[in-house]
């Protein structure tokens, strides 16, 4: 019998030591303010800055996507549709209504879950690969349908939003305001992800992760769990839609909706992070997005493509030594060093 | 009239495309259950081995096929042993591995040719023929008819040979498999082997057709996932069915609603299809159930 | 990670309060180009970087510009966080004075407005859309034709030329314009229907996508619509599928116009030069073409052969010279001040003549600072080459459009 209200006893709160989202606060904020300080030194060195600034839009999305892929075990490659959605609902709002993009959050996370919602329910009878494959069948569907109704996304030229700059249009001179406003992008995806993590919810999906049968023999309702987790990591992914809209202020379906440039590399930061954990995502992105933009830099121009092999063998070499990602890698290193003291 | 026995035609021989291209990654994501992204990249490796052994050794396309499919096998085999094997307890890591070899080799042949595309163009895939008021081209013929000699084959391999008989064991039950004595990692070697040498040959008969650059691997792969999953996993006869279905539904898409939107409807009749049979046309019913799960 | 001090300067430079004589430090004026290097575009980015880099070399073997030796960095990107991303390192790591480029529209786009954050110059040379020029950039022009003007040169060899040709009247013409769904063809689309329709001909546009495994169904709705000019607008690729489709599929349109590619060994490698005998193709002008309507183009070639030692991918990159040559005017007019507000006066107060460069082109702006005076021109294959047949003034001696009509 299914029951949304599934009398799971939290057995995992009764036990000493776990964790509680108030214990999980002090973390959050030394990483916040560890990187709200790296971007006040980097401020001036504008390179950086903006390695920066991509790596925190990209850890927010990692984040936010590992709370139903990480937590909940279901490997959507589809994020890109939500984060998609999120650019087209701010830059048609902004550019036809006026409406500031502060505004346009709300109406962008809401359609974004409320899609995520629907063209989930059915996808979701499905399990492991199949469900992953699924999900990139949608992003095909997505890009030709945003390539045929121009009228919303500009077709394949883009949609264009002009350049007014002022804090109520999200829209910014400084640069290093872009990087604030990730930060603070990031900050907000950590903190629902702290509190998913921690919550009834969070022990569902990872039941569910770890085995859907016995998860529905103890009273969870998969499919709903599922559903929610889908919803919330599709909102926090539309509204870094919204913030990305503001930022490059051009967006056309084959760049936004690319499979492997969005859809794929979401998931493989959060993967090389520490998939499930909370900060791994972050991690991915801290390392993976400035290697890449750092390789294409200042690699790029000997041979052709040439940045882009180094990238991949790190690539390679990196799933065959940390299998458990980065984060998994430091935390045995770590137990390995306690052990011995 | 004319023209639906036109479309008819056309839909059949991107058919024998799909089903051709379908069989190698039927045999990986249906058996290992690896999603293997780097395999529009073998067909895309076994395109420029084609070429190479056209423009430098003046050879027939079609003769290729004697050193380019041997040499995938080998080289699938040699990636499933350093880079697949390693990760066989990490399914995800796998999927990123392979995403990660996919930007490699694209890159290299980008390297290499600087990204100038190539053409194969021989007296016979210039020739086309005339039924009635349909015409198409000799080499697609020789696919379509490829398509269903490798299908046969495998299938045949599977059934008799010992190592098919492994194949099959380990696809229903690894552990089953494992307790009868089976040597799981050589078969899933092997597996792994076969796999990427049908896209070799996928990329050499497919070679005459296509200008090719090293990012075309992308064309061909995304619908074969979609051909696999609809079919039905580890049943080779679902991967040449299913790539008649949709190269059919692609067929009158294209030509009776829209050619921009028929990526559009072969992705929703795709997702149609799943919803009403998860396990695809040809599966058994729950393969679809066996997912990563099954691995970890 | 060179210093990691807040840096005062930048907040100033972040205002636009400073502008940039302050270069004449050095002699050196550094021109960052954004040109890709990986992905489908690399090939194009590659050869449009080797003629800026001529470009360069030959006036700083003539003395430098206004007295400053031109120095071309290659920054790669191929979407639009990436060109962000390569403004910022050549504007602060490589510190260059005027940004160039580029290969793609949505790249240009994203480019020149993070180069406005710097208050630099972006000295468009070569993307396509329209919309580019009409953005009201203050640091922004383009010196090469706009997608618009390539529809102009399709329009008008179709109506002016091939109708009479053909024995139609313009107003019986059928056209259909066959584009890949990208920026780049779908805008040449948009801009073709617009001109077609205003000559009174009947015209039908069609999408599909470059990574099509099959055209067939494009060719058969094209069939079914039987136009005498058959106009296809897309990549290496897809073209050459559709060109091979057409002759599977006996598909004989009485002229066939290829927009911007199919003049180079990509395309007859694929066909064979006897099926694209008598195919037109639309593009910038570079060779086979009359000396006096495009002065020192063959010159200009033979350069690019003996420097690199192979011929030009295509026409782009020779067009990216003559912007890069443009340029250099400008830089001169100014005394070598790199700023927007100096580069845009001398370019407003430019007026050559058609013919003053080796692509044809002249020098003369509109208001929205797109160059009125760069034209393209169709090219024809003849036997083993291509070459000019309209404009007929544009056409070398004694050539003539031949028959177009498919064997």
């Amino acid at each position: 019998m299914r029951s949304a209200a599934g009398p799971v006893p939290d057995t995992r709160s009764a036990v000493d030591g776990v964790w509680t989202v108030r214990k999980e606060l002090p973390i959050w904020l030394a990483v916040v303010c560890g990187l709200g300080l790296l971007v006040f030194l980097l401020s001036g060195q504008f390179f950086y800055l903006n390695l920066l600034t991509v790596a925190l839009l990209f850890g927010g999305l990692a984040v936010s996507w590992n709370i139903i892929g990480g937590y909940g075990g279901q490997f959507s490659i589809a994020h890109s549709v939500f984060f998609a959605i999120g650019a087209y609902t701010a830059g048609n709002l902004f550019k036809h209504f006026d409406i500031s993009p502060w505004i346009s959050l709300i109406p962008a996370m809401v359609l974004s879950a409320g899609i995520a919602a629907l063209v989930s329910w059915p996808v979701f009878r499905l399990k492991g690969p199949f469900f992953a494959i699924a999900t990139m069948a949608l992003t095909e569907v997505a890009i030709a349908f945003a390539m045929h109704f121009d009228l919303i996304t500009g077709g394949a030229s883009g949609l264009t939003i002009p350049y007014r700059a002022g804090l109520e249009n999200m829209i910014f001179q400084a640069r290093w305001a872009y990087a604030v406003l990730f930060l603070g992008y990031l900050a907000a995806a950590l903190a629902v992800s702290v509190i998913v993590y921690r919550s009834r919810l969070g022990f569902y999906l990872q039941a569910v992760r770890d085995n859907e049968n016995a998860a529905e023999a103890s009273g969870i309702n998969v499919l709903a769990t599922k559903l929610k987790g889908m919803a919330i990591s599709a909102a926090l992914t539309g509204a870094g839609g919204v913030f990305y809209m503001m930022y490059v202020r051009i967006v056309e379906p084959a760049g936004l909706l690319s499979l492997f440039d969005v859809g794929v590399k979401i998931a493989l930061i959060a993967l090389i992070g520490g998939i499930g954990t909370i900060y791994g995502p972050l991690l991915g992105a801290l390392l993976l997005i400035p290697l890449d933009y750092w390789l294409r830099a200042f690699v790029g121009s000997a041979v052709p493509g040439g940045n882009l092999m180094v990238l991949a063998l790190i690539l390679i070499l990196g799933a065959l030594f940390m299998k458990r990602g980065i984060f998994g890698a430091l935390k045995q290193a770590l137990d390995a060093v306690w052990r011995r003291q | 009239m004319e023209q639906l026995l036109n479309v008819i035609t056309l839909g059949l021989l991107l058919g024998g495309i799909y089903a051709l291209v379908s069989v190698g990654l039927n045999l990986i994501f249906g058996v290992i259950r690896i999603i293997n992204f780097a395999q529009g990249e073998f067909l895309m490796l076994g395109m420029y081995g084609a070429y190479l052994g056209y423009s430098v050794l003046a050879l027939d396309p079609y003769v290729t096929v004697l050193i380019v499919v041997p040499a995938l096998i080998l080289l699938g085999v040699v990636v499933y042993w350093l880079v697949m094997r390693p990760l066989q307890n990490e399914p995800m890591m796998q999927v990123f591995a392979s995403f990660g070899l996919l930007l490699l080799l694209q890159n290299i042949v980008l390297a290499i040719t600087g990204g100038l595309s190539f053409s194969i163009n021989t007296p016979l895939s210039q020739v086309a023929l005339s039924l009635g008021p349909v015409q198409f081209s000799v080499s697609r013929l020789i696919v379509l008819v490829a398509a269903a000699l490798a299908a046969a084959a495998l299938g045949v391999f599977l059934a008799r040979s010992t190592v098919g008989k492994a194949i099959r064991a380990v696809a229903q039950d690894r552990r089953a498999a494992q307790l009868m004595g089976i040597n799981v990692q050589t078969t899933y070697m092997w597996t792994f082997g076969i796999g990427t040498g049908l896209a070799g040959l996928a990329g050499v008969l497919l070679s005459p057709i296509y200008t090719l650059s090293p990012h075309i691997g992308g064309n061909f792969v995304m619908a074969a996932f979609a051909v696999v999953v609809l079919g039905g996993l580890g049943s080779v006869a679902g991967a040449f069915v299913g790539g008649f279905i949709v190269g059919l539904t692609e067929a009158f898409a294209g030509y009776y609603i829209d050619p921009e939107l028929k990526h559009a409807v072969i992705f929703i009749v795709f997702i149609a299809v799943l919803l009403v049979r998860p396990s695809g046309l040809f599966g058994k019913v729950g393969a679809e159930e066996v997912g990563l799960r099954e691995q970890s | 990670m060179k210093k990691f001090i807040r840096n005062g300067v930048a907040a100033a430079i972040l205002a636009g309060s400073i502008s940039s004589p302050a270069f004449t430090q050095e002699d050196t004026i550094k021109i960052g180009a954004i040109t890709p290097n990986t992905g489908g575009m690399a090939i194009l980015g590659n050869d449009l970087a080797r003629w800026y880099e001529m470009a360069a070399e030959e006036a700083n073997a003539n003395g430098g510009v206004a007295g400053h030796k031109i120095q071309i960095i290659r920054g790669d990107a191929t979407n639009a966080q990436e060109a962000i991303a390569a403004v910022d390192k050549l504007t602060t790591v490589d510190e260059v004075d005027i940004v160039t480029g580029t290969i793609a529209s949505f790249i240009s786009q994203a480019a020149s407005e993070a180069t406005l954050n710097y208050n630099k110059m972006y000295w468009e040379t070569n993307a396509l859309a329209v919309g580019l020029t009409e953005r009201g950039l203050p640091n922004f022009l383009r010196t090469g034709p706009s997608a618009a003007y390539y529809a102009l040169q399709a329009a008008d060899v179709s109506t002016s030329k091939l109708a009479a040709d053909m024995g139609k009247d313009v107003g019986a013409l059928k056209v259909w314009v066959e584009h890949e769904d990208s920026n780049y063809g779908s805008s040449i689309a948009a801009e073709l229907d617009r001109l077609i329709k205003e000559k009174g001909s009947s015209i039908q546009t069609a999408g599909h996508k470059a990574s099509s495994v099959d055209l067939t169904d494009a060719i058969l709705r094209a069939k079914d619509f039987d136009p005498d000019v058959y106009i296809i607008a897309g990549y290496v690729v897809d073209t050459n599928l559709l060109l091979r489709t057409m002759r599977e599929q006996q598909f004989k349109p009485r002229a066939t116009i290829l927009i911007g590619l199919g003049d180079s060994k990509e395309t007859s490698d694929a066909v064979g030069q006897d099926y694209l005998q008598g195919v037109l193709i639309v593009t910038y002008p570079r060779h086979h073409i009359n000396q006096s309507y495009a002065p020192g183009s063959d010159a200009a070639n033979d350069a690019f052969r003996a420097k690199y030692g192979e011929d030009p991918v295509g026409n782009s990159g020779f067009n990216g010279y003559v912007g890069m040559q443009v340029l250099f005017k400008a830089l001169e007019a100014t005394g070598g001040d790199t700023s927007p507000e100096a580069l845009i006066a001398a370019a407003k107060e430019m007026d050559l003549p058609k013919g003053t460069f080796p692509t044809g082109y002249g020098v003369k702006f509109d208001d929205n600072m797109q160059n009125t005076r760069a034209d393209a021109v169709t090219y024809q294959w003849q036997g083993d080459i291509t070459t000019v047949v309209w404009p007929p003034e544009a056409a070398p001696e004694g050539v003539e459009m031949k028959d177009t009509a498919r064997p």
